[in-house]
């Protein structure tokens, strides 16, 4: 296989986990196949409602051991983008034509050869879903039994990040076709794992797939159990008395409590950022210097330590893709400049009443905030929605201080900036003067414009930087973690860094 | 009496149709775009706007109302308000049986522990067996229901490994979640019924059978829990009314695929259709169960039945022609 390497950037050197990249370190030696007998139970913390690729976030967890994509990040790691069902491509000088060569080894589940229209079909249905997949893409066409070929209205060197993204993957859509795209019988892609049976609000059972096509990425493990099990506290009960083998939670209280117990395994992945974001469009906040002295009063550590026990995790960046994109932050905790900033501004501090909007997800965190504000007179009235209602108020404007997540189920940094940022954006998050705004604009657009990935990454370190230290427009906030606890019997468990999904190919249980 | 259940059934409808109504309007209150929750990632306002067309989203709420409720006359609950636009029928009908089989244990077992300690601590008033069962029934239903999951969880799952900490699969599953919804509900239970029995046994008829030589055991439950059964069949009734969508909690801590549970994850995303088909038959479920129960009163007592049967023309002509 030829491998297609496609890197993020420069900016990936902090990663994220604790232990090695998203893998937990194997003992012993691997088996070479399926070992008969052997059950992962994993808890899901949210139900899954549709099996196919494209669907859903919460199922991407079971995407991932269905359904192959054209790349993949290599034992879960988007620095090294390789190629899957693709075993080659092409790109033009341009960036506007793209040409990728299919394996001719691959099979869907149902015995049926997979080829390159098998991939146009699929992707019918998935550029319906998941449009943010295709940013730039006009056309695809097949070009021949395994080759397939793209042309770009614009460039996109995160092409082949988004089409390694789990909701890329690639079913059989005659099935679809047959059955309907949200039907779970069409769920037959030409991954690791079979679906065996799905319970509705209970379990999804998977089994390890016979004729695996990639002979070197063979399953272990017979059998995958997907309990949907909503309360921690049961999970935890569930995983002590060896009902399930992993846990998977962005809840640090439920790491905390699990930690230190015999049998048991920890990872952490960071795969979400929640960013305060300043409204530069109302009142004082209009003034740059008022903003820049909020960024002053907020000690980013203190509530990292409020919010997540420290266990979380406090960097530049906010905009996240496949990678970070950290800047150094030129906001540093300094309540005197804060204070001189405001002086300078003529806002009195007690003079300030600024309306915060956080949501049920954040609960705790804005509280810290009002608390750090309160204390040089600022008052911060909050108004808890739960998530979609805060989302929908912060994208109508009507905030001066807004908490919200961005994670990383987008596949590139330029989708997430396009999604939140830019002043079209259907969520948007950034509220600036109108000039602000076109600045912020501009360099997306310019982002847009990059033929490969080291120009984009750099341009949006730019966009970070602009918001984050010149404009004000956002807190860089403490990032949380999503906690991984397993039995420890459980080898080489490969975690995406980014997508935090375990990719079960590769794990195996000691003897 | 045919007559009365008849008119019932015909009511049911209209009242289905004004809650539904009433959800769906109160559900559109909120800011939030259904086609921004469908849509992932980056998306244009076009994408927007075509999705407000497919879905009618532009309608005035009356007539998205009426299309979904012509819809779901043809047996069509629509798709779900999320990304993965699943058909709400798949969503909502398989935990049916599952909120069904929950309620109707848990009522059983209400009825078959709290019934017999009812009565005996209104035969044995202010006896040490009334004192200590009414001590018990305080304590029970002042904890709170996800305390007492916990705690039967961490007993009976982590400590002792006797029952499985979650899922709703064998009967072995049931145990843990019944007796957490059952025991705030019996101990209601034991008390309604010691008050309603020691009511029906201060009644001159009961003073009057036994005069006449009726035995105690025929006195008490012959005569005085017949009578005592009126309010509890209210309460049977409507507690396994509101068990079918209420065990939020106990579904959550126990993993159990419920209605209940569904449908506040259905409200959190705005997801109007889901929402809608839940809150559906869960008022579906009420207006049988208050159906059930008013025929069960005819069935206790005779005086109800009479004023039933009495309530229509010709029941008065009859009553007029006996008179004179």
């Amino acid at each position: 296989m030829v491998f297609a390497l496609v890197a993020c950037g420069s900016s990936n050197s902090n990663n994220p986990s604790t232990s090695t990249p998203g893998t937990s370190q194997p003992s012993g030696e691997a088996p070479t196949g399926v070992v008969a007998g052997t059950v992962v139970n994993f808890r899901l913390p949210v139900d899954m409602a549709c099996l196919l690729p494209w669907a859903h976030a919460t199922a991407a967890n079971v995407y991932v051991q269905i359904y192959d994509t054209l790349f993949q990040p290599y034992k879960g790691d988007w620095n090294d983008i390789r190629g899957m069902l693709c075993t080659d491509y092409t790109m033009s000088e341009d960036g506007l034509t793209w040409v990728f060569q299919i394996t001719d080894k691959a099979t869907f589940s149902n015995g049926k050869k997979l080829t390159a229209q098998s991939i146009a079909d699929c992707y019918d249905y998935t550029i319906k879903y998941q449009p943010g997949l295709f940013e730039g893409v006009e056309s695809y066409e097949v070009t021949g039994e395994y080759e397939l070929t793209f042309h770009m209205s614009t460039p996109n060197p995160g092409l082949l990040a988004n089409l390694a993204n789990v909701y890329s993957g690639i079913c059989d859509a005659e099935l679809v076709d047959q059955y309907g795209p949200e039907s779970d019988q069409a769920a037959v892609g030409s991954g690791a794992y079979i679906v065996e049976s799905k319970t509705v609000g209970s379990v999804t059972i998977l089994k390890a797939n016979p004729n695996y096509w990639i002979e070197e990425q063979q399953p272990k493990i017979e059998t995958l159990k997907y309990w949907y099990i909503p309360d921690n506290n049961t999970a935890m009960s569930a995983l002590q008395t060896g009902e399930i083998d992993v846990l998977d939670t962005n809840d640090y209280n439920t790491y905390d409590m699990l930690q230190g117990i015999d049998g048991l395994s920890y990872q952490t992945v960071y795969d979400q950022c929640r960013v305060l974001y300043i409204n530069g469009q109302h009142g004082a906040l209009q003034d740059v210097r008022v903003r820049q002295a909020i960024q002053c009063f907020i000690d980013v550590n203190e509530a990292e330590m409020a919010y997540h026990g420290g266990y979380g995790r406090v960097d530049g960046s906010f905009i996240r893709g496949t990678c970070d994109y950290s800047v150094p932050s030129g906001i540093t905790y300094d309540v005197d400049k804060g204070l001189a900033l405001l002086k300078e501004a003529g806002v009195d501090p007690s003079s300030l009443v600024l309306k915060m909007i956080s949501n049920t997800d954040v609960s705790g965190y804005g509280e810290n905030i009002q608390a750090q504000l309160k204390e040089v007179g600022i008052t911060v009235e909050i108004t808890t929605y739960d998530v979609t209602t805060s989302e929908a108020v912060i994208a109508s404007g009507d905030f001066d201080l807004g908490i919200f997540r961005t994670d990383a189920d987008v596949a590139s940094g330029l989708i997430m900036a396009k999604t939140w940022l830019a002043s079209d954006a259907t969520k948007r998050v950034i509220w600036g003067s109108e000039e602000e705004n076109a600045r912020v604009d501009a360099l997306i657009e310019k982002a847009a414009a990059c033929i490969t990935m080291e120009e984009q990454d750099e341009v949006m370190k730019e966009i970070q930087a602009l918001i984050l230290n010149e404009l004000a427009l956002a807190v860089p906030s403490p990032t949380p973690g999503r906690y991984y606890i397993y039995n420890s019997k459980l080898q080489n468990v490969i975690i995406d860094n980014s997508t935090c999904r375990v990719d079960w190919r590769w794990a195996y249980f000691a003897n | 009496m045919l007559k009365f259940i008849c008119k019932r059934i015909i009511i049911a409808p209209v009242l289905l149709i004004l809650s539904s109504l009433l959800i769906f309007l109160m559900i559109n209150l909120t800011p939030v775009d259904p086609a921004s929750q469908m849509l992932v990632g980056n998306y244009t306002q076009e994408q927007v706007d075509a999705l407000h067309e497919e879905l009618g989203l532009d309608d005035p709420l009356i007539v998205q109302y009426g299309r979904w409720l012509w819809n779901v006359l043809h047996g069509d609950f629509g798709k779900t308000y999320t990304s993965d636009r699943a058909l709400v029928k798949n969503e909502v009908l398989p935990r049916i049986p599952v909120s069904l089989k929950v309620a109707l244990i848990t009522i059983l077992v209400v009825v078959a522990v709290g019934l017999p300690l009812g009565v005996l601590c209104a035969v044995k008033q202010y006896s040490l067996a009334d004192t200590l069962i009414n001590l018990i029934c305080k304590i029970l239903g002042s904890v709170p229901q996800f305390l007492v999951g916990l705690l039967l969880l961490m007993l009976f799952g982590v400590k002792l490994r006797w029952l499985p900490t979650f899922g709703f699969t064998t009967w072995k599953h049931a145990i843990l979640p019944v007796i957490t919804l059952a025991l705030p509900q019996i101990a209601t239970f034991v008390r309604t019924t010691r008050s309603s029995m020691l009511d029906c046994i201060r009644k001159d008829y009961i003073r009057t059978a036994r005069s006449k030589g009726a035995s105690e055991k025929i006195v008490i439950f012959r005569d005085a829990l017949k009578n005592a059964m009126l309010p509890l069949i209210t309460m049977i009734g409507t507690e396994f009314a509101k068990l079918i969508g209420g065990a939020i909690v106990v579904e959550n801590v126990f993993a159990i695929p419920g209605l209940g549970s569904r449908v506040i994850i259905a409200i959190n995303q705005k997801d109007i259709p889901t929402v809608l088909c839940c809150v559906l038959f869960l008022s579906m479920f009420f207006i049988i169960a208050t159906l059930v129960m008013d025929i069960l009163y005819t069935l206790v007592d005779p005086r109800v039945k009479s004023s039933i049967m009495g309530s229509g023309k010709k029941a008065k002509k009859k009553a007029e022609k006996e008179a004179a």
